[in-house]
């Protein structure tokens, strides 16, 4: 696999020529002009152009206003030096790029939002230029295998800081009275909170996981999802070197390695990616699917209120889930209208019953018996 | 500015949590409501809508006047998507006025089954016209605006791209930009930008080794309102109202000001200021700043700037009326002195007369407990009329 390295800091240029001087590999370039993180300045990337020519992808991953669509214009003296291939996230700005330097080879940044193959296979039909998609963690590799009918190049994060947090604000510096053009701190939460980098920059507020991701001890995994690139950046590791003499060499003690970053390490979503796993605890109220109604309020052993969507007559046996799980059964007595009128029956709407006892306000109403067709107090929701 | 000859007045378009608060909406004058089904929106936490409820919504908007317009916001994976074909041919069935999405996966799902108008949801981050017109070839009908863009960006967006634009105008708001946050994700393994939003960004943060904490992170609430002649001016197709969690005060309040706020400016230029109506519930401290295009550190609450202090809390509903009499669900404890009025659907101020207030057995009370029911002789109360509390008398 082909490693790109993410070049964000001027100080890495010289750690990475000593490595790209003697083997493959691309430069993704991060620009202080076009890329969030990136700190590299016109003359770092025009030195990097003329050094490494079509190695060197130009990385403009920063979401862009109306006006900021205008720094398309500063890519032209890049293009001037070489500049051969730009990688962007903003479709706008990839359909700027198509407009304005159609000899261009264009690359899709992907990290965030996209994780279905049909929405990359729309991708592709909007943008045939598209010579590679960047993919983000959120893919587990198992389903990256999946993308290989789109006959596109598929680049995967192996290492690296994980950008969570991402406003165009800044909202740091000012509470400090600093005005540098790059900040770096840390901030936490609580005891129970990891402490996060936060960055100001250029382009705003952006938050680092606490953890880097580490997947160079998955490399064989990634080859077999199909994965043709794998995407590093050295931001913030303590021994870039070492880390460099590893990745050339394959075959390193990587939980070593691991250990030796500075930083702890995850491996993202690349096994499974279960973040909806909670959501059934988030609102249970959502059981409610197929219920008729709803019980407004009782009052013990002398009547309850009802809202119901269909029919019900007086006799007719109901179920109830009360708030609590429990499912039980009763007849419907003393029918009437909320008015206080006596029916024999009742066309949906607000009415009251005789109270059935353990039935409070919140519980629901069923017409039929919690079978198949209705949950149970052990179904899954709908998701 | 547009020239007051093609100066239409745009929709204000309002959340729908559940049935009945789209039905508050659709009262209180709502143009359009937004609302999610059971699977593929962005608040899980929300009670939404089952099938049964879209249909009864779905009709009750459009007895009303108003469109309904349904959620599939969400990023899903390759295999929720196998889902999707059989709701969007549900929705299609239903009639819904639009989808709002921003996958393209999604997109492309409801495009395919369906010809169901599609919005971009505020989760794309259309920020550009350029990213508009990518939207636009794709068959999308409009854009929602990330909640960044300013108004003359989005009257620039309009002219050049020719899609309709929706702004947010009102409410909570994010930080980061929509659809590009992960912290949930990361921090608690839940997908925000699948409904798992765990507000990592309210938060007091402390910064470095200071002892103080902070919430760096946390949005103003968005307050739109003075800025509706321009919003009107600039061609603003859409006014969104942010808000499937909140409660069914907030949602009759905020319609009532916007619409309020519309026609004040279209029928003569002038801005009659409706902000009473804004400050009647619970907020964060307001900003207009991102409608401006002013995205500074001002917009951040700090947590010890508090809340802003509410006059009002929702009382309760009226829920059924049957000639002079009506039913009411009270949603806090109520007693005889406590100052409660209805919100007429006109913005009018009723007051409750709790000498004719009675349990539903008829018998007078003299106080109710929280979401007991009550009745009230009193024919100006209407169903889905809501009432509200003077926080000066709240038990």
């Amino acid at each position: 696999m082909q490693p790109v390295f993410s070049l964000e800091e001027p100080q890495l240029i010289p750690v990475l020529s000593d490595y790209l001087n003697q083997n493959p590999g691309e430069l993704l370039l991060g620009w202080d002009k076009t890329s969030i993180l990136g700190r590299l300045s016109d003359a770092d990337v025009l030195a990097l152009l003329a050094e490494y020519g079509p190695r060197c992808i130009l990385l403009w991953d920063a979401v862009e206003n109306q006006s900021g669509l205008d720094r398309v214009n500063l890519l032209e003296p890049l293009c001037r030096a070489g500049l051969t291939r730009v990688r962007a996230a903003d479709p706008g700005v990839l359909r700027c790029l198509v407009q304005h330097y159609p000899q261009l080879e264009l690359e899709a940044d992907l990290r965030v939002g996209n994780h279905n193959r049909d929405g990359l296979a729309r991708w592709k039909a909007q943008f045939p230029q598209l010579k590679r998609m960047a993919l983000g963690v959120e893919w587990p590799l198992d389903e990256v295998a999946s993308l290989t009918e789109l006959a596109i190049d598929l680049e995967y994060p192996a290492l690296g800081p994980i950008l969570i947090f991402h406003s165009p604000r800044p909202l740091i510096q000012t509470h400090l009275e600093s005005q540098e053009s790059y900040w770096e701190g840390q901030v936490q939460a609580d005891e129970k909170h990891h402490a996060l980098t936060v960055i100001e920059n250029q382009r705003g507020t952006h938050l680092l996981y606490n953890k880097w991701l580490f997947l160079l001890d998955q490399l064989e995994a990634m080859k077999q999802a199909g994965v043709a690139f794998m995407g590093l950046s050295l931001f913030g590791i303590s021994e870039p070197q070492r880390l460099l003499h590893a990745i050339r060499n394959e075959h390193a003690d990587w939980a070593a390695l691991r250990k030796s970053l500075g930083h702890p390490t995850t491996r993202g979503f690349s096994k499974s990616n279960r973040t909806d796993k909670q959501f059934k605890h988030l609102n249970p109220r959502r059981r409610k699917q197929e219920a008729m109604g709803l019980v407004l309020d009782t009052k013990s052993g002398i009547y309850m209120v009802l809202e119901c969507r269909d029919r019900v007559r007086e006799g007719q046996i109901l179920h109830f889930q009360i708030p609590e799980g429990d499912w039980l059964e009763a007849p419907i007595t003393r029918l009437r209208l909320w008015t206080g009128e006596p029916v024999d029956q009742v066309q949906g709407g607000c009415f009251l019953a005789c109270h059935v006892p353990r039935v409070s306000a919140g519980s629901l109403v069923f017409s039929e018996a919690p079978d198949g067709n209705v949950p149970g107090p052990d179904s899954d929701p709908a998701v | 500015m547009a020239s007051s000859t093609l100066i239409q007045k745009p929709e204000v378009l309002a959340p729908a949590g559940n049935l009945h608060k789209l039905q508050v909406a659709v009262r209180y004058g709502a143009d359009a409501v937004y609302m999610a089904g059971p699977q593929f929106g962005l608040r899980q936490g929300a009670d939404n809508l089952t099938h049964t409820e879209l249909e009864q919504a779905v009709r009750f908007c459009h007895s009303h006047g108003a469109k309904a317009y349904v959620v599939l916001n969400g990023f899903l994976f390759q295999k929720e998507l196998q889902a999707l074909p059989d709701f969007v041919q549900f929705l299609s069935e239903l009639r819904v006025d639009a989808v709002i999405a921003s996958d393209l996966g999604v997109v492309s799902t409801v495009l395919e089954h369906s010809s169901i108008p599609v919005h971009i949801s505020t989760q794309a981050s259309v920020f550009n016209a350029q990213h508009t017109a990518f939207w636009a070839e794709m068959g999308a009908k409009r854009v929602i605006l990330a909640r960044e863009t300013s108004i003359s960006d989005a009257a620039k967006i309009k002219e050049i791209s020719g899609l309709e634009v929706e702004l947010f105008v009102h409410g909570s708001m994010c930080m980061a930009f929509s659809g590009r946050c992960t912290i949930s994700n990361f921090t608690a393994g839940r997908d925000s930008n699948r409904g798992g939003c765990e507000h990592s960004c309210r938060l007091p943060y402390q910064l470095n080794d200071s002892a103080d904490a902070h919430t760096y992170f946390s949005s103003k609430d968005l307050n739109g309102l003075s800025l509706v002649p321009e919003l009107v001016g600039h061609g603003i197709d859409s006014l969104k109202i942010e808000g499937r969690m909140k409660s069914a005060l907030y949602v009759a309040s905020t319609v009532l000001a916007y619409q309020s706020a519309c026609k004040s400016a279209l029928a003569n230029g002038t801005f009659e200021d409706p902000h009473f109506l804004l400050d009647g519930f619970s907020h964060r401290p307001y900003t207009a700043k991102p409608l401006l295009g002013l995205l500074d550190a001002d917009t951040a609450h700090f947590q010890e700037q508090g809340r802003e202090p509410t006059r009002f809390a929702l009382a309760g509903h009226v829920l059924e009326q049957a000639g002079d009499r009506v039913l009411c669900q009270a949603k806090v404890a109520l007693h005889a002195d406590s100052r409660v009025e209805a919100l007429g659907f006109a913005g009018d101020i009723i007051p409750l007369d709790w000498d004719g207030v009675t349990d539903v057995l008829g018998r007078p009370v003299q106080k109710v407990q929280p979401n007991q029911m009550f009745t009230v002789r009193q024919s100006q109360l209407q169903a889905l009329m809501v009432l509200r509390l003077s926080d000066a008398t709240r038990v």
